[in-house]
Formats: C-alpha cells, structure tokens, sequence
C-alpha cells in the first residue's frame, strides 16, 4: 500500500514537473504575440486624432498600460491610474478605451463590469495590433459650469478665525495665494489623491481652529449640481500620527449657509465627495481647516456641473 | 578519476561558469542605490589601507579610522574592503577595468562560489545529476542573477551562509573542519548581519550529532555534557549581568577588563578544555561540538579584525550596529495592490513573492522536494511514519532547517519587507538542493515509464531533457528581464505584466534608469539639468564615470530644477511624477523604458 502510493507520489510529481516547464515555455514563447509594437499604437493614435473632439479622454485597460502616453495626440488627456476603471471621468462626454485584453491577467471582463453602466459605445471596436480602440458616449458626463481650479485668478483667499471673522488676508502669487505666517498658502496644481492624478486646488491648512478661505466674489452660475471633492494628498493620507485630527472643507453660499462639507479622517486615503442639486448662482467660499495641520495638503475640486448625460447600457 | 576528484572538478566548472556569466553580462547592469553608496565607501576604504602603508602610525589613530570607515558603518565591512581593493587594483592601478567593473569582482567571485557550493552539498544528499541540476538552477532564478552582478551584500551573504553549512557538514568528515567551520561564520558575519542567526539553527544539529555519538559512553556523556553546562552557565551569567547592570552600563562596562571578558573567556576557556577531553574520548562527538566553539573564536576575531571602524570602540560600535538593524526604518512597498507602509505585514509575503518571482519550473521542484524532505524529516524522528516513506539523514534535514530560516526570519509580520526577494536569498541555495532532489527524482520516474516504450532509453538523456526543460524559461526569462533583474516575476504571476496587473512592486532601487541613458545622451542639450528620481547623487556620479551617462549632463535637485527628467515608475511614487508633469508643463513623455509594456522610466522634456 505505502509502495503504491509512494509510487503515486512520484508519479505526480514527474508530472507536474514536466507540466510546469511545457507550460512554462509555452508562455515565454507566446507572449510577444501578445504586445503591441509601436505602428500599432500609432494606428490607434491617429485614428484618435482623426476623429477626437473637445472633452474626450483615452482611458487605459489594463490602467497601467501607460506607453501610450507617448503617442496620443495632444489634447486627448490619457487617463491610466491604480482604481481608474471605475473612475467616473465625469468631464469627458466621451471616452476612449484603448485595450489590450490578451495580455496576462489583464481583467478584461472585471474591467467592462465596472466600466460599462452609463456608457454607450459608439460604432465598432477597432484593432490596431493586439491594442483594441473603442468608442464610447459617457452617460455619466457632466457639463462643468464652474471649476474653482480654473477660477482661481479671479479669487481672492484670506485666513478666518471662526467662521465670517477675518483674521488676515493671503497674497496672490504665481498660481495661488501665500498667507501670513507661510503655512497655509494655496495652489491650482497636479496632485495625488489616492493614486489618481488630478489639476486641483491645493490647500495647506493654517491650523488650530482658523480657516482658510478661497472666496470666488464673481460667482458661479446656477447650476444642476455643486460637487466639493476633497482629498489629503500622497502618503500623508495614510499617516496615521495620533495627534491628527479630521480636515474638514466646505462651500458656503452668499449669506455663509453651508452649500456642502466634507471631513477627511487620519488614514482615510480616498476623496470625499458631497455632491448637492443647486439650482442659484452667486458667489462662493471655499473654506478647509485642520486643528493639526502637518502634512495635511488638501487637493480641493469644486465644481458646478450641469445635468448628467445619462443613458449607456 | 576518483568521485572526489571528479565533483572537484565539477565544482570549479560551475563556479568558473558563474563568473563568466556575471562577468559578460555586467556592462549594462545599473547600480542600485544602496550599490553606489557601497561603491564610495570601498573607496574610502581602500584609501584607508594606502594609508596604513604609508603612515601606519596615523592610520591606526581612530580619527584616521573615524575619517576613512564612518561611510556606511552600518554594514559590516568584508566586502566593501574587498570591493576597493579591486577597484584599486583592476581599475586604478592595472587599467583593466571600470571603475564599476573594478569593484564588482569580488562579488561575481563570491556569487560564483554558490553553484560551487550547492553542487558539493547537494553531493552530500544526492546523487550527481541532482547536485548539477540544483547548482545550475540558482543563477536561472533571474533576480538571483541580477544581484549576482552588484557589490552588495544579499547574494555574498547567501554564499557565506553556504559556506558555513557546508563546512559544518564537511567538518564532520575531517580533522580540521571545525576550525573552517568558524572561519566560515567569522566571514559571514564580517559579510551581513544576517548571519548573526546562524548558531542558532547550526547548534541543534550539534547538539543532537554530540549526543548521538556520546550515547552509550559515559565518559563522553560526562563531557558533553559539561559541554552544554558551560555554555549554558556562561548565558546565565551575561544575563545576569544584563539584569543588574541594565542595558546601557553592560554595554558601558564591557571593557577589556571587565567581568563581561572574564565570563567570556572563561566560558571559551572551558568549552575548549572540555572540548580537549571528549576527543580522546570520540572524536566524531568533538567534530559536532568544535564548530560551535570554532564559531565563538573566529567568529568575532574576523568580524572585528576586518572591519577597523570597531577597533577603538569595539562593543560602544558594535551595539550602534546591532541597534540600526534592529530599529530598521520601512520603506514603502507594493504588494498585491496595496501599498505596505508599515507593520504588520501580510505573514505570507516571503512565500507569495518567492511563488511569484521563482520561474515557475524551478518553484515547482522546490515545492515537491522541500515536501518530500519534510515528510522524510518527520519519518527520522517518528517511527511509524517510516512505514510510509525513509528517514531523511542528519543533512537533509539540516538543508530543510537553512531553507526555511531566512524565509521564516523575513515573514515575520515586524520585520522590514522592503527589498524585494534579496532579504531571503540565504534560503535559497538550499531549496535549489531540495530542487535538485525533486527534479532528478521526477528524470527517473520519467525514464522508468519511457523506457516501458522506447527500450534502451538512457538514464542521463531522459535527465538531461527534463532539466533542460525545467531550466529553459529560467533562462529565458533572464535574457528577457536582463538588466532589469529587479522587474522579474514569474510565469506564474503572467510575467510582469501580469505582476502589474496583480498590483506588485515592478522595480525597486533605480537601477532600471539605465534603459534611458542612452537616449538621453543622445538627446540632452550641452550641460542639461538632469533630474533622475531615485537615483542618488552617488549613482548620478557613477554614472557619468562609467561613461554611461556624458559628462556634461547636470544633475538637478528636482523637476523644478531641470529641465529633463527621467521618473522611476513606483506605485508610492507617483506624485514625483505629477510633480514632474506641474514642473515642466506637460504630462506628455517625451521617451520611456517600458519593459513587457509596463512603464518602468519615463522621460519628460520641460516645454
């Protein structure tokens, strides 16, 4: 009996040997089959540019597939980042999907699960190669009617001691402001919320229980929605330093009535979204604060947004 | 030709291969960062030993000493002495080689001896065919060979800890073995801290071989185990010392006269006169227990002895080093998606990221033949098992216990996980010798169903395909990956780009930015600002003189400082990146080094 399963043993084993070297082997030798060599990634990027209008994005799957930053044409924006299959992509009314499903553990299913619901594709795929472009209307399009990124040479910030009390005001400088004192300052710049890249207002908060303020005198139009994201910035969101305590950001209308408010814990690496129907134009206070405020950088994104596009599959 | 002869020969082959291999494959080779900061320090090194020539006298001062081995005191300093010495000689004194070239010699020398070794411990526990194939599958690990090439530590620290296993085999069968065996430890400690673990896993096996020769013979019984009771009172007192004394003043009071010398040399003094007697009364107990005592002589005599730095303040300098590496900062890290900043880490990393970056074919055999041995282990110590499979000798089970400490050390959830599968590599010569056991196994299983067929199938033909099949993507995946040892994961994990889809560190130290010097030389105006992230300023010199990277290129602080730039692809990294695309304007790169399509180095002009 031990004999035979001894023998069984061994039998396995050389099996499974041989097994793992043929399949091995057989990897190596398929796996140039399936990259994309650079004319076909040229193909793909002229047929973007053949065909791109304002607003439309390239989005990556896999999401690290990232050569083809080098090809496509200016003005397409490539999005590509850790999460960026679920990503909303709300700016763009159209998309892009520049695919490569045949590389290894490329996930094409769980990537068209998360990518499809409120889109529509809009003609046939197209192959390039191994890369596969497709077309797609985003449902989850969002007009943007107000950014305070792009709002920001008309903006002026200062620092609150409590709500509506001013305690001093933030000099304009070369894409933002700098406060007294030189903590809290703000920028319009690329940051990393959560692995995603994005053109945000950073904020540096002053500490204790100041505020500090971007105020947009000139207003927002009316609009469908007012979306305040908000994110602390790189690794400092997951540090974990029990001094810290909650970053909190804010909108405020007119007459200082809260319009939208998040709070950032310690450790809490993602963005923060409160989004609320709003209908009024009128001016607009950005506010962020942060009882301790070391390495709490905040990347602010406020937008107005017009009704979404809907539809998809 | 005798067998010994033979494997002799054999062995010098295989570590004539190695050092051919890294020797022809260095060139492109990038120097990690830890290398270039190894680099400066053999220098300083080196000079140190002109200096010694010149004016021993001042050498000999400690601020002489202070002022040429404080550079990288944390590491031990065998090596790095090693490498300047090269470097002096092969580069600056004989022109015949690179700087770099220069100081890696000694670690292609010392990497070479580890197919060597295998092949002769593998002897010990196989046949011949199973000891080549192990021997030769080290180096088709393609992160193994990678480190081979660098003057660092991992790989001469995986071959010292061979060295020392193999001697303490080899002591066993040989009068003076036991004092190679310590000779052994003293090198290997004088290599990495890493084998400050040893006597540990070495003093079982000791132990047990003493007893087992001493069983049945009372006079040796009696010795042995007067043996045992002066290393065991010998702890007792440092550790009554350590409690009355308190950390600090035991540290503080270890002069040359202290009571902290006195027990030490006492207990050495006794272990060696007990020692003494029990060879005239078995010699095969003496060969169990000398290594041990060899260990504790040598042991500190070369670790001190090669490293100067100690020499003024052996025990105040040694206690820094011991309490850098216990207090070892965490660098961040990707592992399956997620960033690991700090502790507790995943208990299976080691063993998921071995299974993920071993080739497959070569992971395998491992797997079967540390099952197998395993099983054969439990067999030597419980009777019934051996119904069911032999015993496995005092060996086997001693290459089972070395395959599974550093992987065991490193899995704890406290310790350090940065640094890819180079904190492990101890481990890994001796599962290439379980490896090998698997596969030669599996070559006769395969021969005894073939030859049903083909009649007059030979043994070494069969062996021979299925070792060449087995060993075959190993290579493969070596020439594929190479230079970047560091981005290679496994059929297993789908290659890299199955590693990057599985959400796994694709690089680690910089060494990659080689993929884009070239294009850089050839792009960057006269006198460029050059950023290069990660890449510190160490390397940025090594570089340029390398003559791998031209002369009149700048290096720059940051993206705000240059006007080129080349971004290591980190997961924890990827704000350096859009630091680089709020710098320069733009979030096109102008080039990039995208190895299997996964961006490795990205290279941005400012517009």
């Amino acid at each position: 009996m031990e004999g035979r399963l001894q023998g069984l043993a061994r039998r396995v084993e050389a099996v499974a040997l041989v097994a793992a070297g043929a399949l091995a082997l057989l990897f190596h030798l398929t796996l140039p089959s399936k990259l994309p060599g650079e004319p076909d990634f040229e193909a793909a990027a002229a047929a973007v540019a053949q065909e791109k209008q304002p607003g439309d994005v390239v989005l990556l799957h896999p999401w690290w597939t990232e050569r083809a930053r080098l090809f496509m044409p200016d003005g397409v924006p490539v999005v590509g980042f850790l999460g960026s299959d679920r990503a909303e992509l709300e700016t763009a009314p159209r998309i892009w999907v520049l695919s490569q499903p045949d590389l290894p553990r490329a996930g094409a299913s769980s990537f068209w699960d998360a990518f499809r619901p409120g889109r529509a594709p809009l003609g046939e795929e197209r192959r390039f190669g191994t890369l596969r472009l497709s077309l797609h209307r985003n449902g989850r399009f969002r007009p943007t009617l107000f950014s305070a990124a792009e709002s920001i040479a008309r903006a002026r910030a200062y620092v609150e001691s409590s709500p509506g009390v001013k305690k001093a005001d933030c000099a304009p400088d070369p894409g933002g402001f700098s406060c007294p004192g030189g903590a809290a300052r703000v920028q319009v710049v690329w940051r990393e919320v959560h692995f995603e890249p994005r053109r945000c207002v950073s904020m540096y908060p002053p500490g204790g229980d100041d505020r500090l303020v971007v105020e947009f005198p000139d207003g927002a139009p009316a609009g469908d929605r007012l979306s305040l994201e908000a994110g602390v910035v790189w690794e400092w969101a997951a540090y974990t330093d029990p001094r810290l305590r909650p970053v909190r950001a804010g909108v405020e209308g007119a007459r200082g009535e809260a319009l939208a408010q998040v709070s950032i814990a310690p450790a809490q690496e993602r963005w923060q979204r409160d989004a609320r129907p709003r209908a009024e134009a009128g001016p607009l206070k950005l506010w962020l604060s942060a009882v301790v405020p070391d390495n709490r950088e905040t990347c602010v994104d406020l937008r107005i947004q017009g009704p979404a596009a809907g539809g998809g599959s | 030709m005798s067998e010994e002869l033979l494997d002799r020969r054999v062995g010098w082959a295989l570590f004539a291969a190695a050092f051919l291999a890294l020797l022809f494959t260095q060139r492109d080779v990038g120097f990690t960062r830890d290398e270039s900061v190894y680099f400066a320090a053999s220098e300083a090194y080196a000079s140190w030993y002109q200096l010694l020539l010149r004016d021993p006298g001042r050498a000999l001062e400690d601020q002489a000493i202070v002022a040429h081995w404080d550079p990288n005191h944390e590491h031990p300093a065998l090596m790095k002495t090693l490498f300047g010495w090269s470097e002096l000689v092969f580069h600056r004194s004989l022109h015949l080689a690179s700087p770099a070239l220069g100081f890696r010699l000694p670690a292609f020398a010392v990497a070479a001896l580890i197919p060597l070794l295998v092949y002769r411990l593998g002897r010990k526990v196989s046949g011949r065919r199973a000891a080549l194939f192990a021997a030769v599958s080290f180096f088709c690990v393609p992160r193994q060979f990678f480190h081979g090439h660098l003057a660092c530590f991992d790989v001469p620290v995986a071959a010292m800890w061979l060295l020392v296993v193999y001697a303490f085999v080899r002591a066993q069968e040989t009068p003076r073995g036991w004092i190679w065996a310590g000779v052994a430890w003293g090198l290997a400690i004088a290599t990495k801290h890493n084998a400050l673990f040893m006597p540990f896993v070495m003093a079982p096996f000791s132990l047990f071989l003493a007893w087992k020769h001493t069983r049945g013979r009372p006079e040796a019984d009696r010795l042995f185990q007067q043996f045992v009771s002066v290393h065991a009172a010998t702890a007792a007192l440092f550790a009554l010392l350590w409690l009355f004394q308190g950390e600090q003043q035991f540290q503080a009071r270890f002069l040359a006269l202290s009571p902290q010398v006195a027990i030490f040399l006492l207990g050495l003094g006794a272990s060696g006169w007990c020692l003494w007697k029990l060879r005239a009364q078995s010699e095969e107990a003496f060969r169990a227990l000398a290594p041990i005592t060899a260990m504790a002589i040598f042991g500190p005599l070369l670790f001190i002895g090669t490293w100067p730095y100690l020499w003024h303040h052996p025990v105040d300098r040694t206690a820094w080093y011991m309490a850098f590496h216990a207090q070892h900062n965490h660098y961040t890290w990707f592992y399956l998606g997620t960033l690991l900043r700090q502790p507790p880490f995943p208990l299976a990393y080691v063993v998921v990221v071995t299974a993920l970056t071993v080739p497959l074919s070569l992971f395998l055999p491992m797997v079967a033949g540390f099952a197998s041995t395993c099983a054969r282990a439990v067999a030597s110590v419980w009777g019934r098992a051996r119904a069911w499979v032999p015993p496995a000798s005092w060996v086997e089970v001693l290459v089972l216990a070395h395959a599974v400490t550093s992987i065991a050390i490193i899995s704890h959830p406290e310790v350090p996980h940065f640094g890819g599968v180079k904190h492990w590599f101890p481990s890994m010569p001796f599962l290439a010798v379980l490896g090998g056991i698997s596969a030669d196994r599996a070559a006769g299983e395969l021969h005894a169903w073939l030859s049903r067929r083909f009649a007059g199938l030979k043994p070494q033909a069969v062996a021979g395909g299925l070792f060449a099949l087995l060993l075959l993507p190993g290579v493969w995946g070596t020439a594929r990956v190479h230079p970047y040892g560091t981005s290679y994961y496994s059929e297993l994990a789908g290659g890299l780009l199955g590693a990057a889809s599985l959400g796994m560190q694709r690089q680690f130290w910089s060494n990659n930015v080689t993929g884009v010097l070239p294009w850089i030389n050839q792009h960057a105006r006269p006198g460029e600002r050059l950023y290069l992230h990660e890449v510190n300023g160490y390397s940025f010199r090594d570089y340029q003189r390398n003559g791998m990277l031209r002369a009149d290129i700048v290096p720059a602080g940051g993206p705000q400082d240059a006007t080129m730039a080349a971004y290591q692809y980190h997961q924890e990294f990827r704000e350096h990146e859009y630091d680089i695309w709020e710098a320069f304007g733009t979030t096109r790169p102008s080039y990039g080094l995208y190895v299997d399509e996964t961006p490795q180095v990205v290279v941005y002009r400012r517009r």
